[in-house]
Parts: structure tokens; sequence; C-alpha cells
């Protein structure tokens, strides 16, 4: 530990003691937690939007010039920014937020992923061998992110520290809140089975208690075929899932096909800031999700 | 008491397991380097001497990659392992320093020189099965490759991205095979024959200026949230006293278009390359006779390449590439020796790890006519999931 605290003296300049940090986050989620803890101690970027697919945003050098200056890195981590945020990084050529250095931030670092699987391998698809990285899609999870970043501007930013740490404190009452509203929200509708385009929503469907029955995609990161888009309709009938969740970043034939076929609801899923008209930030998009889930479910029941 | 201090020790080391932090449950693997294959196999019909033709594993590509400490990280790329015996060949290995002071970011080793716009990236990473004829005119089979030091820095004067890169080179790899340089020697039954021009490192001695430099300025900027435009401008020197002296120069210009939204299913892609070659060729004495057998010439020739690839689905390309170039090699030919072709093509790809493509050429040339080539490519990649290069 006093390792660190000597090499992240070494590394940021003492004016940053008390000053602002510049933070880079990934996704618009991530960048949106960053900032309601750094709040006007830190000026918070994102490199993509939320109607964006992260696993494949482009590394495009216009992003390097974001990062050339910047005190933190955040990523989603578990391999989720695999294919553009690495080269993103190394082309900054900003020593700060390398992956060793103090101001590199994974996000997932203390998360208890889903789905670890035991021997991956190609066959099973564009599958993550540290979990699933759509933890972010639970807000329970936000709480344990937004630690980790207070946590790392505290220590970055030592001046500022009980500011962060009086924004977390903020942060997590606002969260504690709206966890009560939206569990109330979705109590009535344990129990529902639903399929996703990709397997993206099993923390999502853990908190509140939803059931995945399949995905539209044959395995990760695989369009969909007309044999499996078959076999998914006959399974939804059989086992009567009322509906039906996509982003998007993904095209939208095949889940209107699905919906139209088995008579299903099609949801928009937010998976952060924008992604969904009018969503503006994390808890914007969670409030999203479960008012268009339960308006869907309750039109479904009259 | 022994036992009491054994069972004390047995069950610390329990409860220690047990309490142990996640990343002591890394495997004993995790410091490995990543190792990645990439399979080219390809298929060829068409040629005029139907040599080449048939299919043949172009390359089997052995990459291994990992940081060396906090400040490094190496990469080491064996190729050119194919079906046609050639021995592998080290294709890369150098070190980056990512981040050194003002900004600067080094490597060393041997590397694809950042020489004009595809030269940088590996041949299977072409958006075509085969190389823009001029790059392999003037750069060479393998492309520019070298062993030496390269530096580069990222500016930002007015919000455009700038990055200028400078290298110090051993040589410029293929670029500067003399292969029309002949000399007359006679056999020994006093016959007078053409060989090979002795014009190598191995006979000649090293001078000061034999280093190659090569230096790019690239240019990128986004038109709108969607399209962008990147632009580069490159040269290569190399004055090897008492030996035939190269320079290069490239300009390089992309249109790129990807919607964000739905950007794995759609985009659309113009790129264009022109190279200059300027080739000063030394004068060569017969070994024997110490006439001249080749006089001192410079030869100047210039060379293009163009496509566009429109993409209208997730797994679908299609695109066609136009090439043009004068042979750099070509000093006796008063008018300039012009190739032309251009190459429809198709990629399917399968997943990021399997991809198709087929491609026709229509190619005309001063030495074999007219040939109308076909093309098959097989491209597999094992491994990590790398990133992808922008």
């Amino acid at each position: 530990m006093k390792r660190l605290a000597l090499l992240a003296t070494l590394l940021f300049p003492a004016g940053l003691l008390a000053g602002t940090l510049k933070v880079v986050a990934t996704t618009p989620d991530l960048a949106d937690i960053a900032g309601q803890i750094g709040g006007s101690a830190a000026r918070v970027e994102c490199l993509s939007k939320g109607f964006q697919d992260p696993h494949f945003v482009e590394s495009k050098p216009s992003l390097i010039l974001k990062l050339m200056d910047a005190d933190v890195f955040i990523e989603t981590g578990l391999e989720l920014e695999v294919g553009w945020a690495p080269l993103l990084v190394q082309g900054s050529r900003n020593l700060r937020i390398q992956p060793a250095a103090p101001g590199f931030l994974d996000a997932s670092k203390s998360i208890t992923p889903l789905e670890v699987p035991q021997n991956p391998n190609r066959s099973m698809g564009d599958v993550h061998p540290g979990g699933n990285p759509h933890y972010l899609t639970d807000p329970e999870n936000s709480r344990i992110v937004a630690r980790e970043i207070s946590d790392k501007f505290g220590e970055l930013a030592p001046g500022d520290a009980a500011v962060f740490q009086k924004n977390l404190k903020e942060f997590e009452a606002r969260l504690d809140e709206n966890l009560a509203r939206w569990n109330a929200a979705m109590a009535p509708y344990k129990g529902t089975r639903f399929v996703s385009y990709h397997k993206n929503l099993l923390y999502f469907a853990d908190r509140f208690g939803l059931i995945p029955v399949g995905e539209i995609e044959p395995k990760p990161g695989i369009p969909p075929t007309a044999r499996h888009t078959e076999d998914l309709i006959a399974l939804m009938k059989a086992q009567k899932v009322p509906l039906v969740l996509t982003q998007p970043f993904y095209e939208s034939r095949t889940p209107n096909f699905l919906a139209d076929q088995t008579g299903a609801a099609l949801v928009t899923f937010a998976m952060g800031p924008d992604g969904a008209p009018g969503v503006k930030s994390y808890f914007e998009s969670v409030d999203h999700n479960v008012r268009a889930i339960a308006a869907a479910m309750a039109k479904g029941e009259k | 008491m022994r036992f009491h201090k054994l069972r004390y020790i047995f069950f610390a080391g329990l409860a220690a397991a047990w309490a142990a932090p996640a990343w002591a449950a890394a495997p004993a693997n995790a410091l490995n380097p990543k190792i990645s294959l990439i399979g080219d196999f390809v298929g060829q019909t068409g040629t005029k001497n139907q040599t080449d033709d048939g299919f043949a594993v172009r390359e089997i590509e052995l990459g291994f990659q990992a940081e060396v400490d906090p400040y490094a990280k190496a990469d080491v790329f064996i190729g050119s392992l194919d079906d046609k015996g050639h021995a592998p060949e080290l294709e890369e290995a150098y070190v980056t320093l990512p981040a050194l002071p003002y900004g600067i970011q080094a490597r060393g080793g041997k590397f694809r020189v950042n020489f004009g716009r595809l030269n940088g990236t590996h041949s299977h990473e072409y958006p075509q099965v085969d190389t823009p004829l001029v790059l392999t005119s003037f750069l060479g089979e393998e492309g520019m490759d070298s062993t030496g030091v390269e530096l580069s820095r990222v500016f930002n004067p007015f919000g455009v991205y700038t990055e200028a890169t400078y290298a110090v080179l051993h040589d410029l790899g293929d670029t500067q095979t003399p292969p029309n340089v002949v000399d007359q020697v006679k056999d020994v039954n006093g016959n007078i024959v053409n060989v090979q021009a002795a014009q190598d490192e191995a006979t000649t001695p090293q001078r000061g200026r034999n280093f190659a430099q090569v230096g790019k300025v690239r240019f990128y900027q986004d038109i709108t949230d969607t399209t962008n435009l990147d632009l580069g401008l490159s040269g290569a020197v190399r004055r090897p006293e008492g030996l035939d002296q190269r320079q290069l120069a490239a300009v390089d210009l992309t249109f790129r278009w990807k919607p964000l939204a739905q950007g794995v299913y759609h985009s659309f892609t113009w790129r264009s390359e022109a190279l200059y070659s300027r080739n000063k060729l030394v004068e060569t004495l017969d070994a024997i006779t110490q006439k001249e057998s080749q006089p001192a010439a410079t030869v100047n020739a210039r060379g293009a390449y163009s496509y566009v690839e429109a993409q209208p689905a997730m797994r679908w390309r299609f695109g066609v590439r136009e090439d043009y170039f004068e042979d750099p090699d070509n000093r006796v030919a008063s008018a300039p020796h012009i190739t032309r072709a251009v190459s429809p093509y198709i990629t399917f790809t399968l997943t990021e790890f399997n991809r198709f493509r087929i491609q026709y050429e229509r190619k005309r040339s001063p030495e074999n006519g007219t040939e109308n080539l076909g093309f098959f490519q097989w491209t597999i990649v094992l491994g990590p999931h790398g990133a992808h290069p922008f």
C-alpha cells in the first residue's frame, strides 16, 4: 500500500492532490456513476454511446485524444472491451492509465461474476472467460462499482477524498430509494419468462426474479439462423413466454418476427444512458427498463 | 507439543487458503504470454504459366504477446510456416515502451514498418486476398519490415489527431533488392555469362550512412459521429555509400462510414494509397574485365491502388480494387513498364475467427499480357481475442 501511494505521488502532479480529476470511462453507465461520485471534483468523459454495442466500439484515433491527459481510465472489465480499449490505452501514451498504473480501474474487480465458463472454448461462441460482463444491469452492482470508484478517486486525489465519500453516501441513498421502488414495481412479475437477443440480462433477471429461457443468438456473438428462430418460437409458445427484450444495437427484424409469431411483448432494454430515447442517466436507464417491462406485462394481462 | 504445532499450522493454512484473495486463485499459467495462431489457406487459378495455380497453406502465423513488466510489452510473430517447405521466419519481434516521458512511445526490434497504410498490418488482415500490386512491387513480397528503433508521438493541433512516427532501421527490408542488376563474367571455357551483381552488404563495407530512415505523419479527423477521414504522408530513404540508393514516398487517404447504433451490420470504406519510388543505381563493373557492365541510372516509378468496400449485412462485404504501377526494377525500358488490374471481391465473415473470401482479378502486364485470375481464401484465428486495429 505504501508502495502504491509512493507510485501515485510520483505519477500524479502535486496540483492534482486537491484539483479536478480527468476521468475517462468506456461505457456511459460507468461514466454516469463516476460523474455522480466525482461531482465537481472530477471531469468525466465517455468513449462510447449507450446505443452502441459495447463489444464492438471502433478504436478511433479521436478517442485516443480523450485519453492522452486522463488521470483515471475506467473499464467494465471481464473482457467486455477487449476488442477496442487496449489499443486506445496503449495509443494514448499516457503512463498514468496503463494497465499496471494506479489510474487504471477495472470496475469488475469486486463483482461476483455470473456464468463463468468452466472450460471456455470458441465452440461456445464469443464467450468471456472471466464471466458475463453485463453486471451493471443489476443496479445492486452499481453500489460495488461506485465504492470502487470512490476508493480510486480518493487514492488519486486525497485532497478531495471527503467529497467523494460524501457523494458515495448520497449515491447509495438514491440507489436504496430507487431499489425499493424498482423491487416493488417488479414484484408482481417475478417468475416471468423472457427471451433476450444476447445473453446480457442475466444479472437483471437474477435481481428481479425473471427467468431467461433463451436468446435470439444461437450462441454469444453468432447471428440468428432460421432454424434457431423456429426452435425459439416453438419454445416460447410451449412455455408461454410473454416477453422479448432487445437493444437498439441489434437488428430489429428477428425480435419483431418473434413477437409477431408468439404474441410476446417486445421491449427495448436500455443498457445505460442513451440506451433508449430520453434516458440520460444510469438510474434513468434502470427506471426505463422497469417501467417498460411492467407496462408491457400489465398490457399483456389485460 | 509438536502435534499441536502441526495442527496449528494445518488449520492456519486451511484458513489462509479459504480466505485467500481472488488473485491467489489465478491459474499458474496466468503469466504466460497470450498465444495465437492464424492460418491462411488460399487457392489461385488463371496465372499465365500455371505454376502458381492450385491450393496452398500460404501461412501459419504463430503469435506470442505479453507484458514484459509495468513499462514494456513484447510481441513476437513467427510466420511463413507454409506448405512449400519454406523455413519458419521471424516475421516480427519487438518490444514496445508505450508511455515514455513527453508522450513518446518507442518500439525496438524487428517489425513491419509504419510506412503507408497497409504495410504496418499483417497480410492476412488485408481487405483482399492478394496484396495491392504496387505494394508487392515497391515494398517486396513480404512488405517493408526491418530491424531498428521507432519513436512516435501524438499531437492535437486544433483538435485533429496527428501522429508523427520516425524510425531508424537496418535497411528497408526487401525493397532494396536490385533484381535486374547483373555482372558479366567469363566462365571456365572463356564464355561471357551474366551473374547477379555483388551488391549485398556481405561484400560491401558498412558505412555510417547505411541506416535507413522512415517517417510518417498521420492525420485523423471525425467528420461526423459516423464518418471520418484518415490521411497519411510517409517517406523512406536509404543511401548506403557505394550501393544502390532508394527513396520512397507514399500518400494514403481513407474515408469510412459506420453507424454507431448498428455498426456491426453496415459500413463503407474507400481507401487509396499512392507510392513514388526513386532508385538511384550505381555503376556496376565486370568482375574480370573491370569494364562497365551496368551504367549508373536513376529509375523513377509511380504506383497506386484504390478500393471501395461496402458491408450491407453483418457477415457480407463486397468490394472492388483497382491497381496501377510502373515497375521500379525495370531499368532498361525507356517507356514505363506498366501493370494495371481490377479486382472485385466478396468477403464472408462467419465469425470474427473464421473468414472466407473470393476474388477475381483482371490483370494486364507487359510480361504476361492479360490474365484472368481467381482467388479463394480461408482464414482462421485460434487463441485469445485480440484488439482490432483501426
